[in-house]
């Protein structure tokens, strides 16, 4: 990551921070149940003015103290680039916070009616199990081609893309390929592990209507955001270890394939804002009478940010605060998909190390 | 076809959900052969307790509504004549029409909506008889 780009992101995360409020569902207000028209009375104004001129201040300061610490100099140092970086998601929940914190003197009660559409198909993974499971068949396919073709691949295993092209490399070994590899499947199986429980254990908030058709299309786009990251992860050990040639045409498009994916990705938040939580937004509102609120309780989110309820089944709920989902912190299974995601993310670095 | 729980309410949750199937199942808009969700995804959407889906479905396998299976699940069944039963309890039963109709009229329903939708059930008995 070039250091532009750093400074790139810390304004990407304001520009997010400033607009979510309005990106969430009517009925929620910094992650508090609120009444639909509460966001437009003065209070709510209120709140919100205060929340956006802080969001603007954090990531100002946090710019500046970038620069202050050299990130735009030949050699500034990492860790203070991502200890100012930290700081400033850090700031920008301690705002949301903040605003939830006023906001929930003027909380209203959820309704306390579920509802469930007996007609309604179950949502499926995109193309089916088989197209999910691909990304585990390459890694599978590519290990044995590791294995028969163990003497043509090159001393030194590229494992990390620059624009430029290869820019870290390993040793060639059977622990250093095979952890390679493994972190590989970690990585998949994270992504693989969210799909399914996106799919087999998360509510649909809305049973009838407009809103429920507009939150099966923003599920649609985020489990397609997920299918595509897995399969673009297993890209370039695909590349890797097909072609075993730094010069192929193939290592040399993986800058390109890494872009595409990249603006793929940036598609779809833009997408998903637009929209906004839930497809919420692009939906005509429920008919008076329909349940309020997202069908979970105000008291188990902590912080308005991470969800704990033992009674409820749902593995995966929509996030109150932001776009796209959250886990439910009492269930074992989230325990397990974070494992899932830290122990590539560790791994990678110790590779990278 | 929407089943709605109402967590706040005194009706226990199972039973909420098999009135309201056993509802679908007697005006005909649940038909032999079509399958309910699965006890989870039905558990997921209302935020309850599997066992609470579990408990409803097999009050309704129970009753001869229908059959669960471990891999095909709750499937609804041919049930022409409903099991007819004992006097005393059909008459506890119809009893409880008069007391909803006086809860109903008691939370502010007016008396001609009441009318009106009683009206309809009527021609949707008479329609099925």
């Amino acid at each position: 990551m070039t250091n532009w780009t750093v400074l790139a992101v810390m304004v990407a995360l304001g520009a997010i921070y400033f607009v979510l409020p309005n990106r969430t569902r009517p009925d929620l207000f910094f992650a508090v149940t609120v009444d639909p028209g509460f966001p437009e009375t003065e209070s709510g104004r209120g709140i919100l003015h205060v929340y956006r001129w802080l969001i603007v201040a954090i990531t100002v300061i946090m710019l500046a103290a970038q620069l202050a610490a050299g990130v735009l100099l030949a050699r500034p140092h990492p860790g203070a680039i991502a200890a100012i970086t930290f700081a400033q998601v850090i700031l920008l929940n301690v705002a949301m916070v903040y605003a939830r914190s006023r906001t929930l003197a003027f909380a209203s009660t959820p309704s306390p009616v579920r509802e469930s559409n007996l007609a309604r198909p179950q949502l499926a993974l995109p193309g089916g199990l088989g197209i999910a499971l691909g990304p585990l068949a390459i890694l599978a396919v590519i290990s044995v081609l590791a294995w028969v073709r163990w003497d043509s691949l090159p001393a030194r295993v590229p494992i990390h893309f620059g624009p430029s092209g290869p820019d870290q490399w390993i040793t060639r070994n059977v622990a250093n390929v095979a952890g390679f590899l493994l972190v590989h499947v970690g990585m998949v199986a994270s992504f693989l592990a969210m799909q399914f429980w996106m799919v087999k254990s998360m509510r649909r908030i809305h049973a009838q209507g407009d809103l429920s058709h507009s939150e099966d299309r923003f599920k649609r786009l985020s489990l397609l955001l997920l299918q595509a990251a897995a399969y673009f992860v297993v890209l370039p050990p695909a590349v890797i270890f097909l072609t075993s040639d730094e010069n192929h045409v193939l290592f040399r498009a993986l800058p390109w394939i890494v872009g595409g994916f990249v603006g793929f990705t940036f598609l779809c938040i833009v997408l998903m804002l637009w929209w906004g939580q839930g497809g919420g937004r692009m939906a005509v509102p429920a008919a008076p009478g329909a349940p309020t609120g997202d069908a979970t309780p105000d008291d188990c989110w902590k912080f308005g940010i991470v969800y704990f309820n033992p009674n409820d089944p749902a593995v995966v709920v929509e996030k109150r605060f932001g776009i796209g989902q959250t886990l439910n912190f009492a269930r074992v299974q989230s325990w397990m998909l974070v494992a899932l995601i830290l122990v590539p993310i560790i791994a990678t670095y110790w590779f990278l190390k | 076809m929407i089943v709605r729980i109402d967590q706040s309410s005194n009706v226990p949750g199972y039973r909420q959900i098999a009135d309201q199937i056993r509802a679908f199942l007697v005006e005909g808009r649940l038909r032999p052969g079509d399958k309910l969700p699965t006890v989870r995804e039905l558990a997921m959407d209302l935020g309850v307790h599997f066992n609470t889906v579990a408990g409803a479905y097999r009050t309704l396998a129970d009753e001869g509504w229908i059959e669960l299976g471990r891999r095909r699940g709750a499937v609804v069944l041919e049930r022409k004549t409903p099991a007819s039963p004992a006097r005393n309890v059909g008459e506890r039963e119809l009893g409880r029409i008069r007391q909803l109709v006086a809860a109903l009229r008691a939370s502010g329903i007016k008396p001609r909506r009441l009318a009106a939708e009683l009206r309809a059930l009527t021609r949707e008995l008479e329609e099925l008889s």
